[in-house]
């Protein structure tokens, strides 16, 4: 295979994604020499003033942008979002940044760390919420399948696209990320005398205002005192933060010891007596599993991915109160048997975690994309909205005793599918601007009686109640002709909450295919099928309040028929949608509904 | 010059005008403060309107018909010099800046100061070049709310002294309640606002479809009244992308009684907008009944005042919370709607107009003192 990895973030200071670019594509590399790489220093939006501090290649990686200059790079991916053509020939391209340009010839993959620009935009700038909803909005356009650091991180993402994924059956995978560092060699003990760790940016996410505040009242009432360390790259809070540590009046003393390079925060790990983490939120949380690695007991909030990490090794401790999170820092130093346990659960919990296993199941995920089994299905997102199954009703349809089945239907189709109910039950929509009153036709709108059986075909009974948009009546049924189809009716009293059945044939050039239709009532739009055969459609139409509840103008939009002329199948010209044999409107109250 | 019984004639710059809806809620408002320019008390204004042909077709109708219309395309500014007393700039900057007449320029809002990631990086340069020239030459600002007032003091270190706040008011008053009463309100989602980043149109989307998922049965549909310009086409792909492309509505800015037509089909104005130097819809909104959803943003809190049910709208959970909220408890829309109309003051429109009008006499008279 030949996989495309997004290094663009790896290029100088590496927060959370870079650091998950950098190590996926060093580990790819060490784990599955067999294929062959291209790795992107920039990547899209993401273009970076010098390429240097990506992490070291060799022959078998081609860089085509390693040594490119901002604005080269940026020309390139000019013509690279105008041809979708990916420099080095990827089969796959795996996507770091929130970037998620539209390519061609290869699947792209895309990270999605978190949603916490949507769960908590409290928690970051306007221009960094901006620039991650349009990586994530891209992303639904343009990735064929998603990658979550954990399972939180996916059911967020479903959660605050209103459950996009499933509906969309976008291929996706979860994986944990796993530790950078080595494990301490064996028989390697802990000391005990060691700071309180923190590590994370100086920004409001990481709650660390809390955290100073938990750390008095521990300071208070501790007997050791150990120092609090406190490391990570500055952020947006920096100034208010650093005024508060620098000025400590307190009992105890804080350090705050700013980045720190990979191999420095090893040491960090290994000399820290526990980890205070009261993050409020988390993709990941990679600090939990890295000092759990270490033998360094974990205190966290039970909160987003950490239970996912911490398993049952890490102590989970309100993150509101102060008073809670102290007694559980001044918990932990109470008894070294505690301690010592507590340890070793801690690397038995990070243990689960390895590279090897995060690329073999990354490899599996890229093999599925690429193969042409595997290839995703999902319409385009120019073709419409993806047909879902709404929830089925809570009370089922009894069968239309009033159809025919037997005549009107095929046999195997004969049995109504109770699942195919109701679909899309949706009303209110679109269509208009103000709701127009049904037009006044020119010939009198005859009186439909509800319950009554409208058949289409040439015996049938539905011609006067026909308006615009139908062809000739045949043996069984009428074909709709032209893009829309209308029927009008009037009612002996005002009409009540309505189910309308109709059963009718698509058109298409073969059985694969089907015909998208939605019907407006009065103008609302009440129901939207994918119709593919020829079995009953139903939908549930309220007593609307717009217009006059006595006349009802229902009409059929038919946005993909077509004629068979202009498929090569005959001379017909007229512009075919469905062939409909029977409708019929019944009290929704007769057929169960409340 | 004895001015006390004399109109004053005043040239007002409408230059920088789009044809149609690009500029948003100011057009409306320009048109209705014209228009009682010709009438305002103590001293009626004899209007020297510049702009382009279209600017002359929208705003003739509305303005008193002495006013005078220079369509061409270049006038010297000497020449508006000798045409006017005062110059006023509605688009706050203007090519006449240099013309020596007393000046007043609207300022609408600093975004370009307050949220650059909003704008692309050109456009804040030429904004910012452009704020520099009128603190240098404009006498007096025009802000329509003391949030945009602090903002420019912030940003630009204009003095208060130089600040006149001048709002939008209710105007149509009882005629547009009487006309939005009785009506049976087939209920949407109404945001009318042009498609600028800052106006938070894709969370609103993403707040849709969550809104729809919680909401299978009979949702509302949502109304985006806008420029149809590049970004409204990227929005209608991602309401495709989202799969609620069917109920959603892209519509062309209207105005006059197609705009209200909308307002009174709406069932709530969702207004998520991060950005606002004031926010025209919501006053009309509030004029006509129809209830609110916005956040706590820039001048937005200023104008609606617990009239409206505040939410975080970057948050796309949180919106549709909202509007799930506003669209189920009809009590709620109710007080929304009663507390609106108790913030519309009938008669407040002529006091505003006789501050803008104090306006342009004080700029007269700083140029006078500084001639003697």
């Amino acid at each position: 295979m030949r996989i495309g990895f997004d290094i663009a973030q790896t290029c100088g200071p590496k927060a959370g994604c870079g650091w998950v670019a950098d190590c996926l594509a060093r580990e790819f590399l060490r784990v599955s020499p067999q294929h062959q790489y291209i790795w992107y220093h920039h990547f899209d939006s993401w273009i970076n003033p010098n390429t240097d501090g990506g992490p070291v290649f060799d022959a078998r990686v081609a860089t085509p942008f390693h040594g490119v200059s901002a604005d080269d790079a940026r020309a390139q991916w000019q013509t690279i979002r105008r041809t979708g053509q990916m420099p080095g020939r990827p089969d796959v391209v795996h996507a770091h940044s929130f970037n998620a340009p539209k390519i061609k010839g290869a699947r792209l993959v895309f990270t999605a760390y978190d949603v916490s620009f949507w769960a908590h935009p409290e928690f970051t700038t306007d221009l960094n919420r901006l620039t991650c909803q349009r990586g994530v909005l891209d992303a639904l356009a343009h990735a064929d399948g998603f990658y979550f650091i954990s399972e939180h991180a996916r059911s967020e993402f479903d959660r605050m696209t209103g459950g996009w994924l499933q509906e969309s059956r976008r291929p996706t995978l979860v994986h944990y990320l796993a530790p950078r560092h080595a494990a301490p060699s064996e028989g390697w003990r802990k000391g005990l005398d060691g700071p309180w760790l923190s590590v994370g940016s100086l920004e409001p996410r990481k709650n660390l205002d809390f955290l100073l505040d938990a750390y008095r009242i521990y300071a208070e009432k501790s007997r050791i005192v150990r120092p609090l360390r406190m490391v990570g790259g500055s952020g947006w809070m920096r100034e208010s933060l650093l005024g508060r540590i620098s000025r400590w009046p307190h009992r105890g003393s804080v350090f705050y010891a700013g980045y720190v390079p990979d191999s420095d925060l090893l040491d960090e790990y290994r000399a820290a007596f526990g980890l205070t983490f009261p993050s409020h939120y988390e993709g990941f949380g990679l600090p939990v599993l890295e000092a759990m690695q270490q033998h360094t007991p974990v205190i966290c909030g039970r909160v987003a991915s950490l239970p996912e990490v911490g398993g049952d090794a890490a102590i989970y401790a309100d993150i509101v109160d102060p008073e809670k999170f102290a007694a559980a820092m001044l918990a932990l130093e109470e008894d070294e048997a505690t301690y010592r346990r507590r340890s070793a659960a801690s690397v038995a919990q990070s243990s689960k975690f390895t590279w090897e296993g995060l690329v073999g199941a990354l490899e599996a995920f890229y093999a599925r994309l690429v193969s042409p089994e595997g290839s995703p299905q999902f319409p385009p997102p120019e073709s419409g909205p993806p047909v879902k199954l709404a929830p089925t009703l809570p009370l089922p349809v009894p069968p239309l005793t009033t159809f025919s089945t037997s005549a009107m239907l095929p046999a195997k189709d004969s049995v109504l599918d109770i699942d195919r109910l109701m679909e899309r039950i949706r009303s209110d929509v679109a269509l208009r601007r103000t709701p127009p009153p049904p037009k006044v036709s020119p010939k009198p709108v005859p009186r439909y009686t509800l319950g009554t059986l409208l058949r289409f075909g040439l015996d049938g009974n539905a011609a006067p109640f026909l308006g615009s948009g139908w062809s000739h009546p045949e043996p069984e049924f009428r074909w709709t002709d032209g893009s829309m189809a209308e029927i009008l009716l009037t009612f002996d009293r005002p009409m009540p909450d309505l189910v309308l059945s109709f059963s009718a044939i698509p058109m298409r050039v073969n059985e694969t295919e089907s015909q998208p239709v939605s019907l407006a009532w009065n103008g609302s739009l009440v129901g939207e099928w994918t119709v593919s055969d020829s079995k009953t459609q139903h939908t549930l139409i309220f007593a609307t309040s717009s217009g006059d509840p006595s006349v009802a103008r229902l009409t059929f939009r038919l946005p993909q028929a077509f004629s068979p002329l202009s498929q090569n199948m005959g001379t017909d010209t007229r512009k075919l949608g469905l062939a409909f044999r029977e409708m019929v409107l019944r009290p929704a109250h007769e057929l169960g509904f409340e | 010059m004895d001015r006390e019984n004399q109109f004053v004639r005043l040239a007002v710059d409408l230059t920088p005008l789009s044809v149609g809806g690009p500029n948003g809620g100011i057009k409306p408002y320009l048109a209705d403060t014209l228009a009682a320019l010709g009438h305002a008390a103590p001293k009626p204004y004899e209007l020297v309107i510049l702009g382009s042909p279209s600017v002359r077709e929208e705003f003739a109708p509305v303005v008193s018909p002495s006013s005078r219309f220079y369509t061409s395309d270049y006038v010297e500014p000497a020449e508006i010099a000798s045409l006017a007393d005062c110059l006023y700039c509605p688009l706050g900057h203007s090519r006449l800046l240099g013309s020596g007449l007393p000046t007043v320029s609207l300022i609408v809002d600093t975004l370009h100061r307050d949220h650059p990631e909003f704008l692309p990086a050109e456009q804040v340069t030429a904004r910012e070049n452009r704020f520099n020239e009128m603190v240098q030459h404009v006498d007096l600002f025009q802000c329509i709310s003391t949030f945009a007032a602090n903002r420019l003091v912030h940003h630009f270190d204009v003095s208060p002294d130089r600040i006149v706040l001048s709002s939008p008011v209710f105007q149509h008053g009882e005629a547009a309640r009487a006309d939005s009463a009785g009506r049976v309100r087939a209920p949407s989602f109404f945001y009318p606002a042009n498609f600028g980043p800052h106006k938070n149109h894709e969370t609103l989307l993403v707040a849709y479809r969550i809104y729809r998922e919680a909401n299978p049965v009979r949702p509302w549909p949502l109304v985006l009244m806008g420029n149809d310009d590049e970004r409204c086409n990227y929005l209608r792909k991602v309401a495709d992308l989202l799969g609620i492309g069917g109920g959603v509505e892209f519509v062309e800015n209207a105005s006059g009684d197609d705009l209200k037509e909308y307002y009174r089909s709406a069932g709530c104005l969702v207004f998520p907008s991060i950005y606002e130097g004031f926010g025209i819809p919501l006053l009309n909104a509030m004029e006509m009944g129809v209830p609110i959803v916005a956040g706590r943003r820039a001048a937005i809190p200023e104008v609606v005042g617990n009239a409206a049910h505040y939410t975080d709208v970057r948050n796309p959970q949180a919106l549709a919370s909202a509007m799930s909220r506003l669209a189920s408890d009809a009590p709620l829309r109710e007080r929304l709607v009663q507390k609106g109309r108790e913030r519309c003051a009938d008669g407040a429109f002529k006091q505003e107009i006789y501050r803008l009008s104090d306006a342009f006499s004080r700029a007269i008279a700083m140029k006078e003192r500084r001639l003697a």
